[in-house]
């Protein structure tokens, strides 16, 4: 596609907070109207990328560009952004409604105009009759949805959102998921979103950046990141994961042979590993057990250590046969056969695409 | 129908279980701590405001005290024109004193507030403690010196800004307020500074993402969730006022005649019955602030 118009764009930029360097060197750009998660664990830069954007931090090298404008000198309340915060942080002392024209207000938008766009906005989350409540009068989910429509009812260029579902609980927080992802869909507007849970960022994303310690270690499609990690760090915190220490043999090139005690089978190269040894990341669920292996292109005896019930799939953790490594395996529970038992010997295997070799960190 | 008086039956026939009580040792250890609170309370403040009240229907005649029961003191209090102005007086002072500690205690405790240097804002926290560290004997004389008409306050507004005469700043009612002013400063500062810090943050964050600069979010978010601290400074600071006595007394060089004064001159003259009326009255022109500021506060919380 070449040159798709981008809302928001990163050219090395770096961020320091006394001598810790929060955002080291990043560059990215978010497609116009997309969703875009950026994805990592506490203190990885990804809160610290979004209030760059937002205007509440500067940094301290590079560019930041929103809609095509370098933001060098415009203060936070100037952008073309705003924000979901991740407590909501409403107004306390102003109703749902005051709340949202507080924007407009500002801008001083003409009253019908404001009475109008309110209006709207608490349709779209679907609260309009909650208009007159102050936010201790709602739950959290509704003040959720409040912090939405006051944002969006300015009709941002990008809509930045902090975490905006971790103070909620699961059930409500699937739900939102779903909600949020239809909203974008409506108004049509970028989303930036920032999140530590994977499974969040899976379901809504266009496009992940994974970050980590400053760093983006891989950005692309939510089912890439799943499929092809790009490092040892994005394959472990994506999804479930095994991770066994190899031998390599010869020089990897795009897959590469590897050795795990008396077995030996290729792997997809992510990071080329120096000198012999390397690690392999082989999720739970490509694993197959029992009759199900037959066909597979790496196959192996193994114990069946632990039983795992988990509604939906069964673990089971295995030791190979003729190696000490113990291996998760999940299979998805159908509710027709009985799991394995504890301590009989299975057939396990996979195939060669499962895999994925990395460089020790 | 149903047969409602089944119902009793039903519950009455399950284990009545009563909720554990806490062991009587456990339920005595507040009132044993407020035990000695209590005992002072009554003896030096309940009972002398009982024996006031007395007092207060007593009768003053030609140096005389008559022990009787009569409204006249009461009477008197009410419709003289001289206890007017006096009441008047008093309340204007204390007005005046909470406007302009509150004047100056809301910026100096939104500074302190901003200030993120802890070092810093440990000392500027002290400096605004220093005034109730000093006697007020000492610091009354301090301000007298100051604020003379040959003080380096009328030095500098002669000298600097050349002002033609001396300003009379010392022994009216501007060198009661100053000075007042100076020591309730902790008083006014602090509740308004507990409530900032007890504001969230992310608040002023959210209002300067939806394009507000820094004045219409001080306006719209900061000094109206700031509210209920100042409410709570000016109540500390308006009573603090109406019982003032040392201030008026040593910097209002007799042109700041307040109830407390009045009542110390009536106390001097063996007038019990006036004395103990303006107390009364002191009383319930307290009890009057705090209910009007309660009734404030309970509208500006959210």
């Amino acid at each position: 596609m070449g040159n798709m118009p981008s809302d928001v764009e990163f050219t090395n930029v770096s961020k320091v907070f006394g001598t810790f360097l929060a955002v080291d060197d990043i560059s990215f750009s978010v497609p116009k109207g997309s969703f875009f998660s950026l994805l990592g664990p506490s203190g990885c830069g990804k809160t610290t990328t979004l209030r760059m954007t937002s205007g509440f931090e500067w940094p301290d090298a590079g560019t930041v560009r929103i809609a095509g404008q370098d933001m060098h000198n415009v203060a936070a309340y100037s952008r073309p952004t705003n924000m979901v915060f991740q407590r909501w942080a409403l107004f306390p002392h102003m109703t749902v409604a005051q709340n949202v024209a507080f924007g407009l207000e500002v801008d001083r938008r003409p009253r019908e105009e404001i009475r109008r766009r309110v209006a709207e906005a608490l349709e779209l989350v679907d609260l309009l009759s909650f208009a007159d409540r102050k936010p201790r009068q709602l739950s959290g989910g509704q003040m959720q949805r409040v912090a939405l429509a006051r944002a969006l009812v300015k009709q941002p260029k990008v809509l930045l959102l902090d975490e905006p579902l971790g103070a909620l609980d699961l059930k409500l927080r699937m739900q939102m998921q779903l909600e949020l992802k239809r909203i974008q869909r409506e108004v049509g507007t970028t989303f930036m979103y920032v999140t530590h849970d994977q499974g969040e960022a899976m379901t809504m994303s266009d496009q992940i950046a994974v970050m980590n310690k400053g760093k983006i270690e891989q950005l692309d499609t939510p089912q890439a990141i799943y499929d092809r990690p790009a490092s040892r760090f994005v394959a472990s915190f994506i999804g479930n994961t095994n991770l066994i220490p190899v031998e390599v043999v010869g020089t990897p090139g795009p897959t590469a042979r590897v050795r795990l005690g008396g077995l030996e089978f290729s792997a997809a190269t992510g990071t080329a590993p120096k000198g012999g040894k390397g690690t392999v990341s082989l999720r739970y669920e490509r694993i197959r057990i029992g009759a199900d292996a037959a066909s597979r292109d790496t196959r192996t005896r193994a114990l069946v250590k632990d039983v795992i019930f988990s509604g939906s799939a069964i673990l089971y953790v295995v030791a190979l046969e003729g190696s000490d490594v113990e291996l998760t395996v999940e299979a998805p529970h159908d509710g027709t056969s009985a799991p394995i038992a504890k301590g009989s010997a299975v057939d396990i295997g996979w195939d060669g695409g499962a895999t994925t070799l990395f460089a020790d960190d | 129908m149903t047969d409602l008086s089944a119902i009793p039956a039903a519950a009455a026939s399950k284990p009545a279980i009563a909720p554990a009580k806490e062991p009587f040792s456990r339920r005595m250890m507040p009132w044993l701590l407020l035990a000695p609170v209590f005992a002072v309370m009554a003896f030096a403040f309940v009972a002398p405001l009982l024996v006031f009240l007395e007092y207060s229907f007593w009768r003053f005649e030609y140096g005389k005290l008559i022990e009787d029961f009569t409204f006249d003191t009461y009477v008197e209090f009410l419709t003289d024109p001289y206890f007017h102005t006096i009441v008047y007086d008093t309340l204007k002072m204390a007005l005046i004193t909470t406007l302009c500690s509150v004047a100056v205690g809301y910026p100096l405790a939104y500074a302190l507030w901003r200030i993120t240097r802890p070092g810093l804002q440990k000392w500027f926290g002290l400096i605004i403690f220093s005034p109730i560290l000093v006697s007020v004997v000492v610091r009354s004389y301090g301000w007298t010196v100051l604020l003379a008409d040959q003080g380096p306050v009328n030095w500098f507004l002669q000298v600097v800004l050349h002002l033609p005469e001396p300003v009379r700043l010392v022994f009216n009612l501007t060198g009661v307020v100053i000075s007042l002013t100076h020591v309730f400063l902790p008083f006014v500062v602090f509740p308004i500074y507990s409530t900032m810090t007890r504001l969230d943050p992310t608040l002023r964050e959210a209002a300067m993402d939806l394009g507000a600069g820094w004045w219409t979010t001080f306006r719209r978010v900061t000094f109206p969730l700031t509210l209920p601290g100042l409410l709570a400074g000016a109540q500390i600071s308006f009573t603090l006022a109406l019982g003032a006595f040392v201030t008026p007394q040593l910097l209002g060089g007799g042109r700041v005649l307040v109830l407390p004064l009045q009542v110390f001159q009536a106390t001097t003259d063996i007038n019990w019955p006036l004395a103990a009326v303006g107390g009364i009255a002191l009383l319930v022109l307290a009890m009057i602030t705090v209910a009007v500021s309660n009734r404030l506060l309970r509208y500006s919380e959210v």
